[in-house]
């Protein structure tokens, strides 16, 4: 780390050091363990919390906080990824939400989010629509999308 | 139970029925998709249940051969005997299709369903278009359930129930559809997810099972429910649900077939069919109180119907207390229904039906769209002395599959 005049003081290092080493723990942490909510790269929305990605993908709320229309995208049911985000973020199991689900679309109250084949064809889609939002491995992250939330 | 009568044939027409309704589930889903900017999507149910008598009265009440377990009053869904399991009361397969235009404004719904209890019969039981004013108002017109309880509009997807079937106690009665139209309002109140909903139509319901519940198995009356009125809302916010509803309608039947006579133990050939008798008035209430907290649930439902004029009213209630365990789901639930005397109007206080159910479930979620269940219901009876037919103590173990596709 540079400091006025050049001059780099031991303790400076070893602070540097430090944190350099705990950004390279945590991004080889997101890059194995984790699913994230995105949206396309274009798209203006900038975060959401849990309580905001669940009640989009719960059928509660249509549009994103900052306003534009909010469509999800789920991941298919045979995926280990759509248990873990609806259990960590609505507080309910795949099956419990499926349940729900079921409830709604067979009583013409809502229709459940679309599904994508995988992490790649959400990406694919959302990369091309501002108004999707899905949820994908944190390891599969790239350019085309924006994180708007790291679940845990 | 109709498998006792004329079984080869039945059992013929419903296999046939459910191939029918399986081709047509398998065509829907195969064909969803976009076509001409309209969006078709298919979906489908399946609950494949068995059940056998565990114990009970032995006492014939008209043609069933009890003891006796009504597992679905309005379908007359009826467990009897106690020798072998039965797959008919709790057994249907259902398809349901939407086409949908103008990103999903306007929809047309429709979902048949055909019932072990009726013989595989395939019955259009919705048929409802949609209009979407704005994200918070939707109009539709059709046919539709009539949502006199929390289950209502689910009462067929097993999926969505934390039991192999729902308390008989308050989920009998002798109308579930109407034709007409409603208003639903959905929005987000101070954090509570809000849905209200009015509703006005009629219906007519042809050889009602309901009514062969307490006229035989083989009786055929009619019911008429006019100038049906209503209003449902339903609030939730975090771990708890809460629903009001009110309905009010005429109600009128009439005799088809005559009823079983026991001193004959037939039915009267010279019967003549009656015309619908006047029309009573009646005003149903229900309240349901639910909750979802961490890994417990509760379900908690009354409902009351008061029919001025009539000599009696309806009382029924259910508590249901559950447990998640990972992908079991433990639940004890007692149920009961009353129905009490006004004895201003002639009402015999001796002479009123009641009962009562426990039932000890378990689910285990075989995957998200599947689950299997097991459930022991034990029936107590509560009836007046003077009460009749009196199907009495039962004792029925059910097993189910249930599956959405």
């Amino acid at each position: 780390m540079l400091i006025k005049g050049g001059i780099v003081s031991k303790t400076q290092l070893i602070f540097a050091r430090s944190v350099f080493c705990v950004a390279s723990l945590m991004t080889a942490y997101w890059s194995h363990a984790g699913a994230v909510v995105v949206v396309s790269a274009k798209s203006p929305v900038s975060a959401l919390t849990k309580e905001q990605s669940s009640e989009i993908f719960m059928g509660k709320a249509t549009s994103f906080p900052g306003g534009g229309a909010a469509t999800p995208l789920d991941q298919p049911e045979s995926s280990p990824l759509r248990d873990e985000f609806y259990t960590k973020v609505t507080g309910k199991s795949a099956s419990q939400a499926k349940s729900y689900w079921s409830k709604l679309s067979f009583t013409g109250k809502g229709t459940p989010p679309k599904e994508g084949h995988n992490s790649a064809d959400i990406k694919k889609q959302i990369a091309d629509n501002p108004n999707l939002v899905g949820y994908i491995e944190n390891s599969a992250v790239d350019g085309s999308v924006k994180v708007l939330f790291a679940v845990q | 139970m109709t498998e006792f009568i004329g079984g080869n044939v039945k059992s013929k027409k419903l296999v046939q029925s459910l191939a029918l309704l399986g081709a047509l589930a398998t065509a829907v889903y195969s064909h969803a998709g976009e076509v001409n900017g309209i969006d078709f999507s298919g979906s489908g149910f399946l609950t494949l249940g068995a059940g056998k008598m565990m114990g009970g009265a032995h006492n014939n009440v008209s043609d069933y051969n009890c003891p006796c377990f009504i597992g679905d009053y309005a379908q007359a869904g009826v467990y009897q005997g106690d020798k072998e399991f039965q797959w008919k009361p709790d057994s249907k397969l259902g398809v349901q299709g939407t086409a949908a235009f103008d990103n999903r404004r306007y929809s047309i719904t429709a979902q048949a369903v055909a019932r072990g209890a009726r013989d595989g019969a395939v019955n259009l039981e919705w048929l409802y278009g949609s209009y979407k004013l704005n994200d918070k108002i939707t109009f539709q017109a059709g046919r539709k359930r009539l949502p006199m309880f929390y289950y209502s509009d689910t009462q067929d997807i097993g999926v969505a129930l934390p039991w192999a079937h729902l308390p008989p106690q308050l989920y009998g009665w002798e109308a579930v559809n109407y034709n007409g139209v409603n208003m639903m309002y959905q929005d987000q109140w101070d954090g509570w997810s809000t849905t209200a909903n009015l509703l006005a139509g009629k219906e007519t319901y042809k050889d009602s099972g309901y009514w062969k519940i307490y006229n035989g198995s083989q009786n055929r009356t009619d019911v008429k429910w006019s100038n049906i009125l209503g209003g449902d809302l339903t609030l939730s916010k975090d771990w708890l649900e809460t629903r009001l509803v009110y309905i009010q309608s005429d109600t009128q039947t009439k005799n088809v077939n005559g009823t079983w006579d026991a001193a004959t133990l037939s039915y009267d050939p010279g019967f003549i069919e009656t015309e619908f008798g006047p029309a009573a008035k009646q005003q149903i209430y229900g309240i349901a109180i639910n909750a979802d907290y961490m890994n417990w649930l509760v379900r908690t439902e009354f409902i009351h119907i008061n029919r001025p004029g009539l000599n009696f009213k309806d009382f029924a209630q259910i508590v249901g207390v559950g447990y998640r365990l990972g992908k079991w789901q433990p639940m004890l639930t007692w149920s009961r229904y009353k129905g009490t005397a006004v004895v201003d109007q002639g009402g015999d206080p001796e002479g009123q039906e009641g009962h009562a159910t426990t039932a000890l479930s378990l689910r285990y979620d075989l995957t998200t769209s599947s689950a299997v269940k097991m459930q022991i219901d034990s029936q107590r009876d509560q009836s007046g002395p003077n009460w009749a037919p009196n199907y009495g103590d039962a004792r029925l173990l059910t097993f189910t599959y249930d599956m959405v596709f």
